[in-house]
């Protein structure tokens, strides 16, 4: 990073590279579908790229770059709102018939989740992906996000409530219908 | 009624997206190698650009007069006809209240004094003491212009957004804002070239997005939640 801040941009196309697998991992942790993680991997990159000039050397390059990764992730859902899956989708994904049960079941798991985390605050959404999608641990995600442990922990406690209520919503808990 | 665990395991048991090829895996290589060559470009035509080099040259004539009309002027003053030719001090007439000091400093050997004379570097505080950002720091009613409202939101209006909102030529001058925007540039990194401040919304929520950069049509913004939590960069 220091190269490149210093004007050697091979350092910083060295850098994406070596980012790479840790990028891709979390693309498919989020995007089942592979086609989507695939150019999720590469909006990942592409933020890293354009905000390294502003890294400022507080923190490690890779936990840096995990936290724009992770607001890629969460810009990129919400700027789906309009244009690809919503609430009302899934049950034109449930109603399909040439899908298998099991791949219905966790299309439908993805989708929710996604859609959930699109409707509540982004901090907390940031919060949980860390935490839950990442398997961070909630002071690996204060050190990524840049906040106090304690505030990782209510954030997360915020967000599961609010994310309980969206799915309420929408029908889609143990109890209330067959999926998770 | 879903409990914390469900919610957990909802998560934890997200399908996950196969493992990329190698064929993939080297294309994004390419990619990211071809991404960065067109950005160095770039960047590089930007440096050679002639505004640039007019900007550089006309720094260095401007540095020069200012060399030659400072040692003009310690000269007319007598400054170099003192007996001790090592010391010599620049009267700073624009400076109030520094003018004695200035005088006593003649024939003094300090560090600060025994100086070849050099133009003086922009002073960056105003006779009051309150920081400035170099020449093009913008006064009160100025800045005033500079904080909107639009109410719009940067998720769905952004386009309308960068057009309505009025935004500074110059870096606008952290003091003469108030104290909690001032405050929120600061930690956003960009006090140094903040251009512009408007209220809006972000995906319904109240925000402010801070616009910044070194000219009006390369402004980035950031989105903050408040007090100043950062939601987005754009």
């Amino acid at each position: 990073m220091d190269r490149y801040q210093h004007g050697d941009f091979d350092a910083l196309a060295e850098l994406a590279i070596t980012l790479l697998p840790k990028l891709e991992m979390m693309a498919r942790r989020r995007f089942s579908d592979q086609s989507l993680a695939i150019e999720a991997t590469q909006e990942f990159w592409i933020k890293i790229i354009k905000n390294a000039k502003s890294f400022k050397h507080d923190s490690k390059v890779q936990t840096w770059a995990i936290q724009i990764v992770n607001n890629a992730y969460l810009d990129l859902i919400r700027k789906e709102r309009r244009s690809k899956i919503e609430f009302d989708e899934l049950s034109a994904v449930e109603n399909n018939s040439k899908f298998s049960s099991e791949f219905s079941e966790d299309s439908v798991n993805e989708i929710t989740i996604r859609s959930a985390l699109r409707s509540i605050p982004k901090d907390q959404a940031a919060a949980l992906t860390l935490v839950l999608m990442d398997q961070f641990s909630v002071e690996e995600a204060a050190t990524i996000l840049g906040v106090p442990a304690g505030t990782v922990k209510s954030r997360i406690s915020r967000g599961k409530d609010a994310l309980r209520v969206k799915l309420e919503e929408k029908n889609r808990l143990p109890g209330n219908q067959k999926h998770v | 009624m879903a409990n914390n665990d469900e919610i957990e395991n909802l998560f934890r048991n997200l399908p996950k997206s196969p493992e990329f090829s190698e064929l993939e895996r080297k294309r994004q290589e390419k990619l990211i190698r071809s991404y960065v060559a067109d950005m160095e470009k770039e960047e590089g035509l930007k440096t050679n650009s002639p505004l640039k080099r007019f900007q550089s040259q006309f720094s260095l004539a401007a540095g020069f007069i200012v060399l030659v009309a400072g040692v003009s002027f310690a000269s007319s003053q007598g400054i170099f006809d003192s007996k001790d030719d090592l010391v010599i001090s620049m009267p700073t007439p624009e400076q109030p209240g520094s003018g004695s000091e200035a005088t006593e400093g003649v024939g003094q050997e300090n560090s600060e004094t025994s100086q070849t004379p050099k133009p003086k570097k922009p002073d960056n505080k105003n006779p009051e003491g309150v920081e400035e950002f170099e020449s093009g720091a913008t006064n009160q009613s100025d800045i005033d212009k500079f904080i909107n409202n639009t109410g719009l939101d940067y998720l769905s209006d952004i386009q309308k957004a960068k057009q309505l909102v009025k935004i500074s030529s110059s870096p606008l001058s952290i003091s003469e804002l108030p104290q909690a925007y001032g405050k929120c540039a600061i930690e956003l990194g960009i006090n140094k070239e903040l251009l512009g401040i408007d209220k809006g919304k972000y995906d319904g929520t109240s925000v402010l997005a801070f616009y910044y950069g070194s000219s009006k049509n390369t402004a980035s913004i950031w989105i903050v939640e408040k007090p100043c939590v950062k939601l987005e960069k754009l």
